[in-house]
């Protein structure tokens, strides 16, 4: 077993340790995505999550050179619009402008299906209903697009990809949008509708994104640890 | 004649008085209960290991609580109670992975101290309303027989409705004298601007004892919550 080297998404190389002094664990928690101490801490830093990197296995996974993924996810719901629009003519032509190469579909409860296509020059498109963990697909995307439920958003924040955060306007009572608006005026991530997304990828400027720090559920442990009587630590 | 329609009238007042006398004693002892749960626990020692009710709702409530449990002791909450949504598939499957993945990293040999429960849900998503009334009553009986069971000293939870037929029959409990525990909620990070309906109901009824809020504006609007910043 290597010794574990983290990455920081943009290029430095550094040891990881975690804050508090924990050895650091050999892989990375299936459930969050983020690493952990083998204590269970979590190792954080100031911008993205660290990205695992065995060493001596050499680069991680997405090695090929050139693929540019856009992975589109809509979670556990049924979004048609916007595995519609993602799958129009405008928004392939102009995500090929912007320099992508594949576009992976993960349509959930959906029944439209989009047209598979690839090779001869175009965006190469595929698609999926559910998997157990789309973290991999994650890792490997050069460009998210989801819909606007937490757990798609937070876990995509985490990885520091970039995202465009699709509101679906036909849910009752939509209170998702509240959340992608926030962290959209935020700058964490670009916000749309199905009509104004090919808009939306034409003009966006994911450089100018701000990385996304991960949350902290300390505080509430503290306060509920002292509200039933337990001692600090 | 007039004997009997007296003993009657004066029965019958008598029943009434005893009525209006039992039901103040009850509402002044969910005052009491109310009064007492806003403030933290009195204890002369430090407590054991506290029987702990998980409440898991689909999709980003149960990521959210993991984070959550992920920095709470867990020889401190113990034996851990997980319940979720019966047409929910997903959540107890990711709890189970969590608690088999915590007790892989600690030495020694420990029981899984953690059991997963399914419960019927009050309303699917889209269900009319009129046959709602009977799932919720089913839903409610069916959340009675898992706390008569649990009988939890610790209720955590954190937005799907499953939780509001759990957090009030924990606290009729309190009200009761079966168990006392102690109801936290923490309002899912979705919640920016509003709360959600459950979250709503716990707050203005006061059953939880400690509300909390992820975004700033809820806290102002809600100020008997607590902020306590993203989790996620």
């Amino acid at each position: 077993m290597g010794s574990i080297v983290f990455t920081r998404i943009q290029n430095q190389v550094q040891n990881g340790c975690c804050r508090r002094g924990g050895k650091l664990s050999t892989r990375s928690c299936n459930l969050c995505t983020r690493v952990h101490c083998v204590e269970g801490h979590l190792v954080r830093t100031e911008h993205s999550v660290f990205e695992a990197v065995i060493d001596g296995m050499g680069e991680s996974k997405d090695g090929v050179k050139g693929k540019r993924v856009v992975f589109v996810t809509v979670g556990t719901t049924c979004f048609d619009a916007l595995v519609k629009v993602v799958d129009s003519q405008q928004v392939k032509d102009e995500l090929l402008t912007r320099g992508y190469t594949n576009l992976l579909i993960q349509m959930g409860r959906g029944s439209y299906l989009p047209k598979s296509s690839g090779g001869d020059g175009s965006l190469a498109v595929d698609y999926f209903t559910f998997s157990s963990s789309i973290a991999d697909h994650l890792r490997s995307a050069s460009l998210v697009i989801s819909h606007a439920g937490s757990g798609s958003i937070f876990e995509t924040l985490q990885l520091g990809k970039p995202l465009i955060v699709v509101v679906n306007e036909d849910l009752m009572d939509n209170h998702q949008s509240e959340l992608a608006e926030e962290l959209a005026e935020r700058r964490h991530l670009y916000c749309a509708r199905p009509p104004t997304l090919c808009q939306t990828i034409a003009s966006m400027d994911l450089k100018s994104l701000l990385p996304y720090s991960p949350g902290d559920a300390t505080p509430v442990a503290k306060l509920v640890n002292r509200f039933l009587g337990f001692p600090e630590g | 004649m007039e004997k009997n329609t007296s003993r009657f009238f004066s029965n019958f007042s008598l029943g009434i008085t005893c009525l209006i006398a039992f039901i103040t004693l009850i509402l002044l002892r969910v005052v009491y209960v109310i009064y007492r749960s806003g403030k933290p626990l009195n204890r002369r020692s430090p407590p054991q290991a506290i029987a702990t009710l998980i409440v898991l709702g689909s999709g980003g409530h149960t990521a959210e609580m993991i984070n959550l449990l992920l920095v709470l002791q867990k020889d401190r909450f113990t034996p851990r109670f997980y319940i979720a949504a019966a047409t929910d598939n997903m959540s107890l499957q990711k709890a189970r992975v969590l608690e088999t993945s915590r007790a892989d990293s600690q030495s020694g040999v420990e029981g899984i101290s953690a059991e997963f429960m399914q419960i019927y849900r009050s309303r699917e998503v889209g269900q009319s309303y009129v046959t709602s009334v009977w799932t919720t009553l089913v839903a409610t009986v069916h959340a009675l027989w898992l706390m008569i069971k649990i009988r939890p000293q610790v209720v955590l939870c954190n937005g799907p409705g499953t939780c509001f037929p759990l957090c009030v029959i924990a606290f009729i409990f309190k009200v009761v004298g079966i168990r006392w525990s102690s109801i936290f909620y923490v309002e899912s990070i979705a919640r920016v601007k509003r709360l959600s309906l459950s979250g709503l109901l716990l707050y203005k009824l006061q059953i939880a004892d400690q509300f909390f809020v992820q975004w700033p504006e809820l806290q102002r609007k809600y100020p008997r919550a607590h902020y306590v910043g993203c989790l996620m």
